[in-house]
């Protein structure tokens, strides 16, 4: 009964597309409603993991072939609007190390990435864990490095809520759901470990027990003791962990550790030692808020445009002083050198930067913003973008 | 009323196998007295415990008042129950109505029941190869085929022209139950006749059966249980395939790196599956999600066949290299005046595109762009941009054999 339906409303589609005149080959989601009400949903049509990938690339004029591990149409805000979560795989091997949120605007898809070392099914991941009528999303998140197929990563789940224009890592809001819900399995877990013997297991346990009381109930230095353990190990695995684990920990007893596994005879353990060196330095930068002045409520950023991205830095006058306005970056990966140039006005450090030169492409939902202040200290803002490439943008132009 | 009691004595009858019992087939007569439990093969045992423990086999019993009731030793505590059942229902059972107890006798090693002699009896048809428990490795084509696996039974000396039914079942799916691949093959050899099959670019647990009519009764053997398993490739082999695969490459050694960085170079490795110990393919962390050299995903091409493996992540890798290109002229058109990659800096820019840092996004690539004070466009590290993606390039660069 509900393949028939499902090949009915197929079938509804192409009639509808050829009502319409339309030279499309087939019906993707763009040809059904994102809403929960009304017949042709866009939820209540059975689409293959392929209809998914190919929407995506088309959608994000990707280049390459997007594999779909897992995909879900929710109704993540409680508002009757229908987003796509889906597991994607950019490597060709089934990685799926990216996790798409994708949320229909009109004509217009803007896509959140958020990355994940490997997550195949999104089975857990959607969960109103708040009950607040809006969902949050739970990535598992990579907190030691890739070393090699057989060895695994150490990770802890982000938790993503909904701060009125995209999804933001919040987990230090949801230290309740954590100590009720995610300790535990850990804590056993760790005992389970401690069961086999092997080191590896073991630390493995310890570290994720370790990074999830860090974000949760605290303090921020728990694992601090095991890290420093680590890295006397002989195994260099263990060395690659520790130097994870203390980039992450980041404080100036930690920092100096870090610093000499970067002089590891291994040249392995020393190469993933400075990396984590690297992205210590702006793992626990302060938070700004940042709004994009463009394109009205929908903060259109139209590539083709020669106007420039303006971006609004709440900070107070005396803060935004000391900003070290050269180094500010703006983009999809936050370190683009977009700037154009900063000037003050009564509420907000207001950057413009060049479209061109954000890294921000079609549909990309989310921008993020680098800088660091006199005293070297950081700061990051993220904000919710939609991303066009002139007018002809618009998906049902292009389609 | 009758007392129905029922009482199922499940007997392994491994007495042939057991050393001096090697010669005794005689498991254990339904008859109508305990006394009758001890004949002459077993005289000299005060119970049937001790006669099936002497000769390395032993009994489980359920009564009906539970195993506490009649356990194993305490035989003569069965006095008192008995049972009548229709003979039907039980067929081989022998469950004789003479007496108060129903014998379940399950026959090991091939051995059946016979009916009318009351005992386990080898078998009329006998699987001779493969033997059970045995396995054979890939050795050769190159490590990915076996040598000719022989599959030869015995119908016994009156028998030679009876056709025997061979039934094969060829299983494999990794530790974390990935990649599930069945492959059932069946053939038909004549009398003591042999049929050897090669194994190629596949593996795993094989399941042999035989059956042929003997005497107008259908007669079975096996299962048998071999293996199929990998072998030790030796590193010298690895490098030259995969130098070969990408011998037009700008770092024609670069796949080494890859494979090392993969799997330490290891298509296989020691390991227990199907509760055999051997070489398995190598599996990712996850259970068996990705395998081999290159960790491509789970197949059983890329599981069993290390060419198929390394060829398709050549394959995979050329297909980054478009890709880069692609990505690099789009960024070149944003940045005016950024020149062209090297060859071996395209080959990063790839090396990103493999692993786990694979990124569409402009922005998260192995290299980004940078303005110096000048203002011109020069190619940098995106360590910030993509750190998991650049990390993972670096690694396998400094791990090229």
């Amino acid at each position: 009964m509900v393949m028939l339906t499902q090949i009915t409303q197929r079938v509804t589609a192409w009639a509808v597309l050829a009502g319409f005149g339309t030279t499309c080959l087939a019906a993707t989601p763009a040809d059904y409603s994102w809403t929960t009400f009304g017949s042709q949903s866009v939820a209540a049509v059975g689409w293959s993991s392929a209809d998914i990938g190919s929407f995506l690339a088309f959608a994000s004029h990707a280049d390459d072939t997007i594999t779909i591990g897992d995909f879900r149409f929710v109704d993540l805000l409680g508002d009757g609007n229908i987003e796509l979560v889906a597991s994607a795989d950019y490597s060709g091997r089934s990685l799926f190390n990216d996790l798409v949120i994708v949320h229909r605007s009109g004509g217009l898809f803007g896509m959140q990435h958020i990355g994940t070392p490997s997550l195949e099914s999104l089975n857990g991941v959607i969960s109103d864990i708040n009950n607040d009528g809006k969902k949050e999303i739970l990535v598992p998140t990579g907190l030691t490095p890739y070393v090699n197929g057989t060895v695994p990563v150490a990770t802890w789940t982000a938790i993503y809520s909904w701060n009125g224009s995209l999804f933001q890592e919040n987990t230090s809001s949801f230290s309740t759901y954590y100590a009720t819900t995610v300790l535990s399995p850990l804590q056993a877990a760790l005992k389970t470990a401690n069961g086999t013997g092997n080191a590896e297991k073991i630390a493995l346990a310890q570290i994720e027990l370790d990074k999830a009381t860090r974000v949760s109930i605290g303090p921020g230095t728990t694992g601090m003791s095991t890290a420093q353990a680590l890295v006397a190990s002989t195994d260099p695995v263990l060395r690659i962990w520790a130097a994870s684990v203390l980039g992450d920990i980041g404080t100036a007893d930690a920092l100096t550790t870090l610093a000499t596994l970067t002089q590891d005879a291994d040249s392995s353990v020393a190469l993933y030692a400075k990396s984590a060196q690297q992205q210590a330095s702006w793992a626990h930068c302060d938070r700004v808020q940042i709004a994009v002045r463009n394109g009205g409520p929908e903060h259109l950023v139209d590539l083709h445009s020669r106007d420039p991205i303006v971006i609004a830095i709440y900070l107070d006058a005396r803060r935004s002083q000391a900003i070290d306005r050269k180094s500010v970056t703006f983009g999809e990966s936050g370190f683009e050198p977009s700037l154009l140039f900063c000037e003050r006005n009564d509420q907000s450090l207001e950057c413009r930067f060049g479209g061109a030169l954000s890294g921000l492409t079609v549909s990309d939902a989310v921008a993020t913003l680098h800088g660091k202040r006199k005293d070297q200290t950081c700061f990051v803002g993220q904000a919710g973008v939609q991303v066009v490439d002139g007018p002809q943008g618009r998906w049902q132009d292009r389609h | 009323m009758t007392r129905m009691v029922r009482v199922l004595v499940v007997i392994a009858c491994a007495l042939y196998a057991a050393g001096a019992c090697a010669t005794n087939q005689y498991c254990l007569s339904c008859s109508s007295s305990p006394t009758d439990w001890f004949p002459t093969q077993n005289a000299g045992y005060a119970t049937v415990a001790a006669r099936f423990a002497a000769c390395g086999g032993s009994f489980t019993v359920d009564g009906a008042g539970g195993p506490s009731q009649w356990a194993p030793g305490t035989i003569a505590t069965y006095q008192g129950f008995w049972y009548n059942p229709p003979r039907a229902t039980h067929g081989n059972d022998c469950d004789y109505q003479t007496w108060w107890a129903v014998y379940h006798v399950v026959c090991q090693d091939g051995f059946q029941w016979d009916d009318t002699a009351h005992r386990c009896t080898a078998p009329l048809l006998v699987i001779v190869r493969p033997t059970d428990q045995s396995s054979f490795s890939l050795s050769a084509a190159n490590s990915t085929a076996t040598p000719l696996v022989p599959f030869q039974a015995d119908p016994g000396a009156a028998n030679t022209a009876t056709s025997i039914n061979w039934a094969l079942q060829l299983e494999y799916q990794t530790s974390g139950g990935r990649g599930a691949h069945t492959e059932p093959y069946s053939f038909t050899t004549l009398g003591t006749g042999t049929n050897q099959q090669t194994y190629a670019s596949t593996g795993g647990k094989l399941t042999v059966r035989a059956s042929a009519v003997i005497d107008g009764i259908r007669q079975n053997a096996g299962p048998n249980v071999a293996y199929i398993v990998g072998v030790s490739i030796p590193n010298g082999s690895i490098t030259d395939r995969l130098v070969l695969l990408y011998a037009g490459g700008a770092t024609p050694r670069l796949l080494t790196g890859i494979a090392m960085m993969e799997s330490t170079y290891r298509q296989f490795t020691v390991s227990t599956l199907y509760n055999y110990s051997g070489l398995w393919p190598l599996e990712s962390y996850d259970g068996g999600s990705h395998v081999g050299l290159m960790m491509m995903p789970v197949s059983t091409g890329h599981a069993w066949d290390w060419l198929a493996n390394t060829q398709d992540a050549e394959t995979l890798f050329e297909q980054k290299l478009a890709i880069a290109r692609s990505r690099e002229t789009q960024i070149i058109a944003m940045h005016p005046g950024l020149p062209p990659l090297s060859d071996t800096d395209r080959e990063r820019m790839a090396l990103l595109l493999y692993g786990p840092g694979a990124s569409g996004s402009l922005s998260k690539q192995y290299f980004a762009s940078t303005r110096d004070n000048d203002g011109n466009w020069s190619w940098i590290r995106n360590s910030l941009g993509n750190p998991v993606g650049v990390t993972y390039a670096d690694s396998v660069l400094s791990l090229i054999q």
